[in-house]
């Protein structure tokens, strides 16, 4: 057998001879005491042996007190329905792994002063009464889900000048079916019965049940043969810190409400009783460090590393990550857990950058994978990420300028088309298609434009009327007079009808020639380009033309 | 003017000195006290005031609250009289109660509804004293 269940039976086997040293208790009432400990146990009406899993649950189930991992300590004090009738408790419950979970306390319970009468009736002065019991348990927890506990307590009454005391007995368990899990996850389902008493031994069985924010918790009491005390508690926890409570013990409603932070907490109750009042406060307090047992952290981690193996599969990352940091507060040397964190933390990033660059956040996903790569410095998969998104940001703002740019060429080039400078457009419109080659409504714009502009190739052969004559006299003054679109436009026109009728060829190749270096003296090489390759339409030959277009095209490279 | 001074004067005071006077626990003890299995555990009770008769009820409690026994109900006392009841110091079930403290309550209730109550302490000792 191991030692610690020698010592748990040990305790036990201790507890169960009690009994026989004991006769003074020989009524049918409930002990003093029960009921009495903590501000939460008594605003649920005492129904706490299944609930109990602190140090004020000791006095209610012993058995409780095994599933606690940190040191519990409670102050109690309760008023109780007339002046100098108070109840005061001090208790503890800790770990004490690997062997057993140890309980104590102190409990006092004052009458107060009371009136001394002789048997005559007579006042012959006043005497305080109180009870004290101390008492002193240990509990182990069976495969994580099932607890026994036992305590012994010495009680010790006094009234006036006599005194009286006893030893007593309470034997419990719990039975809490998935407590080996994680906080949380815990089972919420608890069957619990406690033996207590000596003479005749009296019983509780009771249950409860949590779900969410709410607890429901349920016992009776057999006091004795045929005498049944029923008691109900339920608990509101909407935030961890704060809850809110009421009860019936038997048909006294209580109510009570608790705050806890920091390992700090405070609970209250109210009872009323049929013969008055009763308040109650606990100040309580946890402390150290978590002294889960090892054999229940080992099956936890096990678990635990099952699970965040799932959930990183199936890419449910945050819960994977729980998981992975679970095992590591237990167990920082989990060479495993620290990997498959990392993993997970990895792949998390991973998909959260993927969900930024489908939204254009490549700045916050250019963070995250740097986030990434502080994890893992060496990993050459994240580098292309990175190289990906750094790409990705380049071409957005390439295209955001090039976009701006295309709209203001195409303004330029609706107001050539609008003053009738249709090579001018041409020549912007062409210049769009190079920022933009597949962009097909400026193909469409261009191809109308040309269209308006008759193929200098084609000349039909039609009669010269006196329009048309008046139509180029104009048009060579005004190439002559400088007015070089003007002139253009007239002598285009009549080109279009009359080819190279008397100098429209050479006139017209003047216009472009200058309206060329007009744009060249402004920097607008393709423009340029553009009025000078006019003049080789005309006049394949043309050197002088054939030397510019030359001469912009080489600088255009230079500047691209 | 003046009987009729008068009438409102005696419709004032007299209900205030012989209908009106508030009803009162004047007398409540009980001896020996400590007591043991041993007493007798004897209840002395007084009322003043109107009305001239009420219903007195006595009922023990324990420490946590809890009915022990209830020694009388609706009791008939009168106004200014003595009354002495005893109880033998069992609970309900005729065994004898835990050493310790116990609250008994007395409850005066007049057919008016007006009630009035009072809690004495006394000790039980399993022991002789």
């Amino acid at each position: 057998m191991k030692p610690q269940s020698t010592i748990t039976l040990l305790l036990l086997c201790i507890s169960l001879a009690l009994p026989s040293q004991s006769s003074a208790y020989v009524g049918g009432q409930s002990d003093l005491f029960y009921g009495a400990s903590g501000g939460r146990p008594t605003a649920l009406g005492g129904a706490y042996i299944a609930l109990s899993d602190d140090s004020v649950g000791f006095n209610y189930n012993p058995a409780g007190i095994a599933f606690i991992t940190q040191h519990h300590m409670d102050f109690t004090y309760s008023l109780r329905f007339t002046e100098g009738s108070d109840f005061q408790e001090l208790s503890y419950a800790g770990p004490i792994p690997p062997i057993i979970n140890l309980g104590a306390s102190l409990e006092r319970l004052s009458f107060g002063e009371v009136e001394w009468r002789n048997p005559g009736g007579e006042l012959v002065g006043s005497y305080t009464s109180s009870n004290i019991r101390f008492s002193f348990g240990g509990a182990r927890s069976f495969f994580g889900i099932f607890s026994l506990g036992g305590k012994v307590s010495y009680e010790r009454f006094s009234a006036a000048d006599q005194e009286d005391s006893h030893p007593d007995i309470s034997i419990g368990f719990q039975l809490r079916p998935g407590a080996d899990l994680e906080e949380g996850r815990r089972g919420n389902f608890c069957l619990a019965g406690v033996l207590y008493g000596t003479n005749p031994l009296q019983g509780s069985f009771g249950a409860s049940f949590t779900h969410d924010v709410v607890t429901l918790s349920g016992q009776v009491d057999a006091i004795t043969e045929g005498i049944y005390h029923l008691r109900f508690g339920g608990e509101l926890s909407l935030i961890d810190s704060f809850a809110i409570r009421a009860g019936l013990d038997d048909s006294s409603p209580t109510f009570g409400i608790g705050v806890k932070a920091g390992g700090i907490s405070i609970d209250y109750s109210y009872a009323y009783k049929e013969l008055g009042t009763i308040h109650t406060a606990t100040l309580g307090f946890v402390f150290g460090p978590d002294l889960t047992s090892i054999a229940l952290k080992k099956k936890r981690i096990k678990l635990w590393l099952q699970e965040g193996k799932y959930h990183l599969q199936v890419k449910n990352y945050t819960l994977a990550i729980e998981r992975f940091e679970n095992v590591l507060s237990w167990d920082e040397e989990n060479y495993e857990a620290r990997e498959l964190l990392q993993k997970a933390r990895l792949e998390m990033l991973l998909e959260e950058r993927g969900g930024l660059l489908e939204v254009g956040e490549y700045e916050r996903a250019l963070e995250l994978l740097h986030q990434a790569k502080d994890l893992d410095p060496q990993n050459k998969r994240i580098d292309g990420h990175i190289e990906a998104t750094l790409e990705a940001i380049r071409k957005r703002e390439w295209t955001y300028i090039e976009q701006e740019r295309i709209w203001e060429l195409y303004a330029q080039a609706s107001e050539q088309v609008r003053r009738l400078n249709l090579y001018k457009a041409v020549g912007i419109l062409e210049e769009i298609l190079e920022l933009d080659p597949d962009n097909s409504f400026i193909k469409d714009r261009l191809k109308e434009v040309r269209l308006k502009i008759t193929p200098v190739a084609v000349v039909p052969t039609v009669e010269i009327t006196a329009d048309i004559i008046s139509t180029y006299e104009a048009g060579v003054a005004a190439i002559d007079a400088g007015r070089l679109n003007e002139g253009i436009s007239l002598l285009e026109g009549v080109y279009s009808q009359v080819g190279g009728y008397e100098s429209t060829v050479s006139k017209l190749s003047d216009g472009y020639f200058y309206l060329g270096l007009d744009s060249y003296s402004r920097g607008r090489l393709r423009e340029a380009i553009g009025y000078w390759q006019r003049i080789l339409a005309l006049e394949p030959g043309n050197a002088q033309a054939t030397k510019l277009i030359d001469k912009a095209q080489k600088e255009l490279a230079g500047m691209e | 003017m003046k009987s009729a001074i008068i009438i409102i004067f005696v419709l004032l005071l007299v209900p205030a000195t012989i209908w009106g006077q508030e009803m009162v626990i004047d007398t409540f003890y009980a001896y020996p006290n400590p007591f043991s299995c041993e007493d007798i555990l004897n209840i002395v009770l007084k009322f003043t005031g109107q009305p001239h008769t009420a219903s007195a009820t006595l009922q023990v409690f324990d420490q946590v609250g809890d009915l022990v026994n209830t020694i009388a109900e609706d009791r008939q006392v009168t106004s200014n009289i003595r009354v002495k009841i005893t109880w033998n110091g069992l609970d309900e079930n005729g065994e004898r109660p835990n050493p310790g403290g116990y609250f008994i309550r007395l409850q005066i209730e007049a057919d008016t509804g007006e009630r009035i109550s009072e809690i004495y302490k006394v000790v039980y000792l399993e022991v002789s004293k």
